[in-house]
C-alpha cells in the first residue's frame, strides 16, 4: 500500500512552478500574522490590558464596551485580555508537538530511507498502521479512561503524530539515496551515519521544516479541539478552544466572546498551512547534488 | 487463473489476514481501557451506583472480574463477537441498544457528508484545473486552504449564529424525524463536516487533474478538437478516479474525527456524541464498544479501498523500490 | 461538588412542593375541558421509566403524568388525599391508608392495595435507585384487605409521614409489571399507571408521546396528548422554544436557556434546593474551626449567584424558612431564623477569623468540582475570594459521576472542599436534609460530605424525627442551625428559584416550588387568555 501511495503522490506534485510570486504578498501576511501569535504567547500577561482572571462578577456577559473591548464572559473576565493570553495555550502545546515530532519522525524516516530492508519494512509497517488511526478519537477514548490533561494529550499527540513526519522524511530520503554524491561518500568509506546527518538530511531539511508548519496547524486544531471537549486544559484557563466551549450558550447574548476565539484558531491555522505550503513548493525542486 | 488474478487475491488474501491480526490488536487495547482507568475495576463499572455486596458481586459476575486477565479477554471478546459488551455504567441499559439508535442518525450525517465532499470536491477541483490560473481557481485555493485549517467547531458555531439567530433558514438541532425532517435537519452539519474534506479531495483532485490535462493524449484531443465535456468524461475522471479512492481512506478517518466535534457542536444524537459523553463520563464498556466499532469500520474502509485501487489501477508497482 | 441532583432534583421538587388549588378530592385544576390540544414539553433523554434503574423519569417531570402517589401536598404544603382517599395513624408505628374507590388504570383494571403494596415493595428494595425514600424503620407494608394499605415501623419515625407524596414513589400496575417483569418501563414497553395520560411511546434518542388516560378517575386531562421531546443539550432545548417547537421545559442552567430561548422564565422563590460550599473537616486546612469562620465572612453571595447564573437568592440556613414553616408559624420562623449567626461579607471579619487560625500567614487548600459549567464558574469565583483571604485553592474538576463515587467512598477525606447542591428530600425540616446529618452519615456510602457532627447534633437529629410535637421541633432545629453557624463545616450560599419556560400560549397559576409534588403537574396548565 505504501509503494502504491508514493506513486499516487508524486502526481500532486505538478503544479509548482507558477506558484511562488503570487503568493508573495499573502505569505508575508501570514508570517507577520504568526509572528504577532508568537508576541502574544510569549509576552501575553504584559500586553493585555486587563488581568485575564479578573472576575468582574457584577457584569458578567456583558456586551463590548470601552471598559471590555470584547465585552466580559460568564464570570465577568475580560474577553479580550483572554484572547490574548489565550494564545499562550494556542502555541506552546502546538510547538512541542511540532517539535516532538519533527524529531522522532527525522530519525525514523532518515533510518527507513537509508537503510532500506527490514529496518525500512518494519517501520513503514507502523507507519501505515497509525496512518488510518484518527489521532483526536484515540485522544478522546484514552482521555475518558485515565482522565484528561492538556499534556498527556500533547505527549500523547506527539506519538501519534511522528508516523506522519516520518513518511514524509523517508519519502525525501529515498529521493536522495540513489543520487551520485550518496553513491560517492560510500565509496569512500564514509560511515552511514555520517552519510545521514552531514550529506542527506541538510538537502532534506527544508521539506521536513516545511512539514512541521502544517504539524503546527493540525495539532493546534487538534488541542483546541480537545479542550472544546472538555478533555483539555483545566477550566478556567485562557484557552481558545474552552473559550469557545464556555461562552457557546452564550451565543445569543454575546456572540462576540464566543465567535473572536474561534477566529483566533482559525487564522492561526490557515497562516500556518499557508506558510508551510509556500515553504513546501519554493523549496520542493530544491534537492542539491551535493 | 490469470497471472494478475493470482496477484491480486494472493493480496488481498494478505491484507485480510493483516486485518484480522489489527483487529484483534486493537480489541485488546480496547479491553484494557478497563484495567487503564484509575480506581478499581468495579468502582469504574459500578459508576454512580451505590458500592453494595449485591451490586458489587452482580458486577463481578458480569463481568467475570474475578478470572486471570487473558480469560476476561477472551470472554469479552466472544461477547463483543455476538454484539454484546454490557452495561452502560451511565444509564444500566445495554450498550448495544444505545449504538443500535444512535447509529442510523451517524450514518445518515456520515453519507451526505460523504456525497456533499464527492460531488463538490470533484466538481470543484476538476472545474478549477481546467480553468487553470484564473479567478475561479485562485478562489478555490484560497477557501480550501482557509477550509482545511478552520476547525468544524469553530466553523459549526459561526454557521449555529448565522442560521439560527440571523437567517433561521435551517433548523439547527438534533436530527429530526422522517427523511425530509432529518435532511434539513443535518444539512448543517454536513455541510459543516464536509468542509475540511472537502477542501482536501478538491486539492488532490485538481492536482491529479492538473497531471492529466498535461499528458500527451490529452494535448493531442484537445488539439482534434474534441469538446471539453467529452475529453472530461472519456479521460480525466477515469484517470482522476484513483487518486480520489487512494485518499478516501484517510477521508473516512477525518470524517469520523469531525463527525464527533460536528455532533456536539450541533447536538445531533450520533456515536460522536456518545463517544465525547461516555469519555466525560468514563463509561468504560460503552467506549470499548464504540472504539472497536470506529477501528473496524476504519479498517475495512481502507481495506476496500485499496482493492478497488488494486482492481482500477492497471500500472501498479508492487515493489518496495 | 454536587449532590446527586438528579435523585434530589425530582426529590426535592416533589418534597417541597405543593400546588395550589390541585387538592386531589375536588380536581379542579383538571377542569375537564374538551382537551384537545397537544402540550409540547421538552428535556434531556429518558431511557426508562422503571424507576428502580433510573430516576431521571420522575426527576424530568414525564413520570409524574403517569404514575401517581398515594397522597400530595396542597397549596400549605399539607398532606392531602390523592390515590389513598383518607389515612389514620393509630398507633405510633402504624399508618393505614384507604384507597379510593374507582381508580382504573390506563388498561381498564382497577387500582386494589395489592397494586400499591406491590409498587412500594419494588421501590424499597436493595439495590433500588429510590431505596433512598423509605426510612431504615420501615419494617412491612401490608394489604389488609384491596382497599387498605398498613405500613408497620419497627419504631415512631415522623419521617415516615410525608413519603406516601413522594412522586417518584408513583404507582404502578402489579399485573402489567408481571407481564412484563424484563423489559417493565423500556421503550416498547412502558408502565401501566393511574395517571391523567399513558405512556404511548418512549425512544431515548427522540422523545415520548403520552395521550389522554380514558379512565382518569380525576376527570378528563387538559391535554389530549403530550408530546415530549429529548434533547442532547440545554441549547438544543432552548433553540427549540425559541422555534416555538415546544411549549414548556425545565431549565438547569437558567441564564443560559432565557437568553439562547429569547424568553422571561417563570420563576418562584425556592424552597428546597440549596447551593453550599462545603469543608471537609478531615482535610487541611478545613479542620480548624476560624479557617471555616472566615471563609463565611469571605463568601460574596450576591456576586456567587451572579457566577453560578443567577435565578437564586442568598441563603443563611441550610434549612429554609420555607421547611421551618411546616412546624411553626412566619413568626416563630423569622425569630429562629434571627438567632441563627449570618456572617454578612466582611473581609475585615474574614481575614481577622484567619489571624485566630494556625494559618495567619496564608494556606494552600483544594477544591473539588464537577464539570457542569455552572458549577465550574461558581467554583472559580469561590477560589477567587478564597484568594483574597490567603487561602491558596486549587480547582480540581471531575465528571458528576466520578465526583459523587468519590464522594461516597470510603476514603471520606477524598474530596477536601467545594461547591454542592443539596437537595431537601421533604419539607420536613428533620427528613429534608437528614441524609446529610449525623455522625452514622459520615460514612462510606453516606452523604455527610463534610464529615462533621457533635454528640450534640446527633441528638437533636434523632430527636427531631422521633417527635410529632411542632413547638418543640422547632426549638430543636433553631438550635441545629445555631450549632451549624458556629461550626461552619458548610456555608450555604443560595437557594435556587424554581423556574419553568412557558409559552406565552400557555399559563400555570398553580405553579409554585412544589410542583413537583402537587399532583401530576400538567393539570395545572390553563390556555391563555
Amino acid at each position: 500500500m505504501s509503494a502504491v501511495i508514493e506513486r499516487h503522490l508524486d502526481l500532486t506534485r505538478h503544479d509548482v512552478r507558477s506558484r511562488r510570486r503570487r503568493l508573495g504578498l499573502v505569505v508575508s501576511i501570514c508570517f507577520l500574522f504568526v509572528g504577532a501569535v508568537v508576541v502574544m504567547a510569549i509576552f501575553g500577561p504584559l500586553l493585555a490590558p486587563q488581568d485575564p482572571q479578573a472576575q468582574h462578577l457584577a457584569l458578567v456577559s456583558a456586551d463590548p464596551s470601552s471598559a471590555h473591548w470584547l465585552g466580559t464572559d460568564a464570570l465577568g473576565r475580560d474577553v479580550f485580555s483572554r484572547v490574548i493570553v489565550g494564545a499562550r495555550t494556542a502555541f506552546f502545546g502546538p510547538l512541542v508537538i511540532a517539535l516532538g515530532s519533527f524529531t522522532l519522525g527525522n530519525v525514523l524516516g532518515l533510518l527507513a530511507g537509508y537503510h532500506g530492508g527490514r529496518v525500512d519494512a518494519l517501520i513503514m509497517r507502523w507507519v501505515d498502521l497509525m496512518w488510518s488511526i484518527p489521532t483526536l478519537l484515540v485522544v478522546i477514548v484514552v482521555a475518558g479512561a485515565i482522565g484528561a490533561s492538556y499534556w498527556w494529550a500533547v505527549a500523547l499527540l506527539v506519538i501519534l503524530t511522528v508516523p506522519f513526519d516520518t513518511r514524509v522524511v523517508r519519502g525525501a530520503t529515498l529521493e536522495q539515496v540513489p543520487r551520485p554524491y550518496v553513491e560517492a561518500a560510500k565509496t569512500l568509506g564514509v560511515p552511514g551515519r555520517w552519510i545521514v546527518v552531514r550529506h542527506i538530511w541538510p538537502n532534506i531539511s527544508s521539506i521536513a521544516i516545511a512539514n512541521t508548519f502544517l504539524v503546527f496547524a493540525s495539532s493546534l486544531v487538534a488541542l483546541a479541539g480537545l479542550s472544546f471537549l472538555g478533555l483539555g486544559v483545566s477550566p478556567g484557563t485562557p484557552d481558545w478552544g474552552l473559550m469557545l466551549s464556555e461562552n457557546e450558550t452564550l451565543l445569543f447574548a454575546n456572540p462576540i466572546a464566543t465567535i473572536v476565539p474561534g477566529v483566533m484558531i482559525a487564522l492561526t491555522a490557515t497562516a500556518m498551512n499557508l506558510v508551510g505550503d509556500w515553504l513546501d513548493e519554493s523549496l520542493a525542486g530544491r534537492g542539491a547534488t551535493r | 487463473m490469470s497471472e494478475r488474478g493470482t496477484l491480486i487475491l494472493t493480496l488481498i488474501g494478505r491484507r485480510l489476514i493483516a486485518l484480522v491480526a489489527l483487529v484483534v490488536i486493537v480489541s485488546l487495547g480496547v479491553f484494557s481501557l478497563l484495567y487503564l482507568a484509575p480506581g478499581n475495576a468495579v468502582d469504574v463499572l459500578l459508576g454512580h451506583r451505590p458500592r453494595t455486596p449485591a451490586t458489587v458481586r452482580a458486577l463481578t459476575d458480569q463481568y467475570h472480574l474475578n478470572k486471570p486477565f487473558l480469560d476476561q479477554y477472551w470472554i469479552w471478546l466472544e461477547h463483543a463477537a455476538r454484539l454484546n459488551f454490557g452495561s452502560s455504567t451511565q444509564t444500566s441499559l445495554p450498550v448495544s441498544e444505545e449504538i443500535r439508535s444512535r447509529l442510523p442518525t451517524s450514518l445518515f450525517l456520515g453519507v451526505y457528508a460523504f456525497i456533499l465532499v464527492v460531488v463538490i470536491g470533484v466538481g470543484v477541483g476538476a472545474l478549477a484545473a481546467m480553468r487553470r490560473g484564473g479567478l475561479l481557481d485562485r478562489l478555490v485555493v484560497g477557501v480550501s486552504v482557509v477550509s482545511v485549517s478552520t476547525p468544524s467547531f469553530v466553523a459549526g458555531v459561526v454557521l449555529l449564529y448565522v442560521f439560527a439567530v440571523r437567517l433561521g433558514w435551517f433548523p439547527v438541532f438534533g436530527a429530526g424525524s422522517g427523511f425530509a425532517g432529518t435532511l434539513a435537519h443535518l444539512t448543517l452539519p454536513a455541510v459543516t463536516l464536509a468542509a475540511a474534506g472537502t477542501a482536501f479531495v478538491v486539492k488532490h483532485t485538481r492536482a491529479a487533474f492538473l497531471g492529466v490535462l498535461d499528458q500527451d493524449h490529452v494535448v493531442f484531443a484537445k488539439a482534434r478538437g474534441l469538446s471539453a465535456t467529452r475529453i472530461f468524461f472519456a479521460y480525466l475522471l477515469r484517470n482522476a478516479v484513483i487518486p480520489i479512492v487512494t485518499i478516501s481512506g484517510v477521508m473516512l478517518s477525518s470524517l469520523i474525527v469531525g463527525a464527533v466535534l460536528v455532533e456536539v457542536t450541533f447536538s445531533v444524537q450520533g456515536l460522536g456524541q456518545l463517544l465525547v459523553q461516555s469519555a466525560n463520563a468514563k463509561d468504560i464498556p460503552m467506549l470499548q464498544c464504540i472504539s472497536l466499532l470506529i477501528a473496524v469500520v476504519i479498517l475495512v474502509a481502507n481495506l476496500l479501498a485499496d482493492i478497488v485501487y488494486l482492481l482500477v489501477d492497471p500500472r501498479i508497482v508492487l515493489g518496495r523500490r | 461538588m454536587k449532590t446527586k441532583i438528579g435523585m434530589f432534583v425530582a426529590v426535592v421538587a416533589a418534597s417541597g412542593m405543593a400546588l395550589t388549588g390541585c387538592s386531589g378530592s375536588s380536581s379542579s385544576s383538571g377542569s375537564p375541558k374538551a382537551g384537545s390540544a397537544t402540550l409540547r414539553v421538552g428535556s434531556t433523554a429518558i431511557s426508562t421509566l422503571n424507576y428502580d434503574k433510573s430516576n431521571a423519569g420522575y426527576a424530568l417531570g414525564l413520570g409524574d403524568l403517569v404514575l401517581e402517589p398515594l397522597l400530595v401536598l396542597n397549596s400549605n404544603n399539607s398532606l392531602t388525599p390523592w390515590l389513598a382517599r383518607s389515612w389514620t395513624h393509630p398507633k405510633p408505628t402504624t399508618y393505614i391508608y384507604n384507597i379510593r374507590q374507582g381508580v382504573k388504570f390506563a388498561d381498564g383494571d382497577p387500582l386494589t392495595a395489592a397494586d400499591v403494596v406491590f409498587s412500594l415493595d419494588y421501590y424499597r428494595k436493595t439495590g433500588s435507585a429510590n431505596q433512598y425514600n423509605f426510612p431504615s424503620d420501615l419494617k412491612s407494608i401490608t394489604a389488609t384487605d384491596p382497599n387498605t394499605v398498613q405500613i408497620t415501623l419497627s419504631k415512631p419515625d415522623s419521617s415516615w409521614a410525608v413519603v406516601p407524596a413522594a412522586s417518584q414513589l408513583g404507582i404502578f400496575e402489579k399485573r402489567f409489571f408481571e407481564a412484563h417483569k424484563s423489559t417493565f418501563g423500556q421503550p416498547g414497553t412502558g408502565v401501566s399507571g393511574t395517571g391523567p395520560w399513558q405512556l404511548t411511546s418512549l425512544d431515548p434518542t427522540t422523545g415520548a408521546e403520552l395521550t389522554a388516560n380514558p379512565h382518569y378517575w380525576g376527570g378528563q386531562p387538559p391535554f389530549s396528548h403530550i408530546s415530549w421531546k429529548f434533547f442532547t443539550s440545554e441549547t438544543d432545548e432552548a433553540l427549540a422554544f425559541r422555534a416555538g417547537d415546544i411549549d414548556l421545559a425545565f431549565p438547569q442552567d437558567n441564564t443560559a436557556f432565557a437568553t439562547t430561548a429569547g424568553t422571561k422564565l417563570l420563576t418562584v422563590p425556592g424552597a428546597t434546593v440549596v447551593g453550599t460550599f462545603e469543608m471537609n473537616v478531615l482535610d487541611k486546612p478545613w479542620s480548624d474551626v476560624h479557617v471555616r469562620r472566615a471563609v463565611a465572612y469571605a463568601l460574596d453571595k450576591p456576586a456567587l449567584i451572579n457566577a453560578y447564573g443567577g435565578y437564586a437568592a442568598p441563603q443563611t440556613t441550610l434549612i429554609t424558612s420555607a421547611m421551618l414553616g411546616t412546624v411553626g408559624s412566619q413568626a416563630q420562623v423569622q425569630q429562629v431564623l434571627g438567632a441563627v449567626p449570618p456572617y454578612s461579607y466582611n473581609l475585615a471579619k474574614a481575614k481577622a477569623e484567619m489571624q485566630q487560625s494556625a494559618y495567619p500567614n496564608g494556606v494552600t487548600a483544594t477544591l473539588v468540582t464537577d464539570s457542569t459549567s455552572a458549577d465550574v464558574n461558581i467554583s472559580q469565583a469561590i477560589v477567587a475570594e478564597l484568594q483574597r483571604i490567603g487561602i491558596h485553592a486549587k480547582l480540581k474538576t471531575v465528571s458528576p459521576d466520578a465526583l459523587t463515587t468519590v464522594s461516597l467512598g470510603k476514603n471520606r477525606a477524598a474530596v477536601p472542599s467545594g461547591f454542592s447542591t443539596y437537595g431537601a428530600v421533604s419539607l420536613d425540616p428533620g427528613e429534608g436534609f437528614d441524609y446529610a446529618m449525623g455522625s452514622w452519615n459520615a460514612t462510606a456510602g453516606n452523604w455527610n460530605s463534610t464529615n462533621w457532627s457533635t454528640p450534640a447534633v446527633d441528638q437533636i437529629v434523632k430527636e427531631g424525627l422521633a417527635t410529632s410535637d411542632a413547638a418543640q421541633r422547632m426549638s430543636l432545629y433553631r438550635q441545629l442551625l445555631i450549632d451549624y453557624a458556629n461550626a461552619a463545616p458548610l456555608i450555604p450560599i443560595f437557594a435556587s428559584e424554581t423556574t419553568v419556560a412557558l409559552s406565552s400560549k400557555y399559563t400555570w397559576p398553580s405553579f409554585s416550588s412544589t410542583w413537583q409534588l402537587k399532583a401530576p403537574w400538567a393539570l395545572g396548565i390553563k390556555a391563555a387568555g
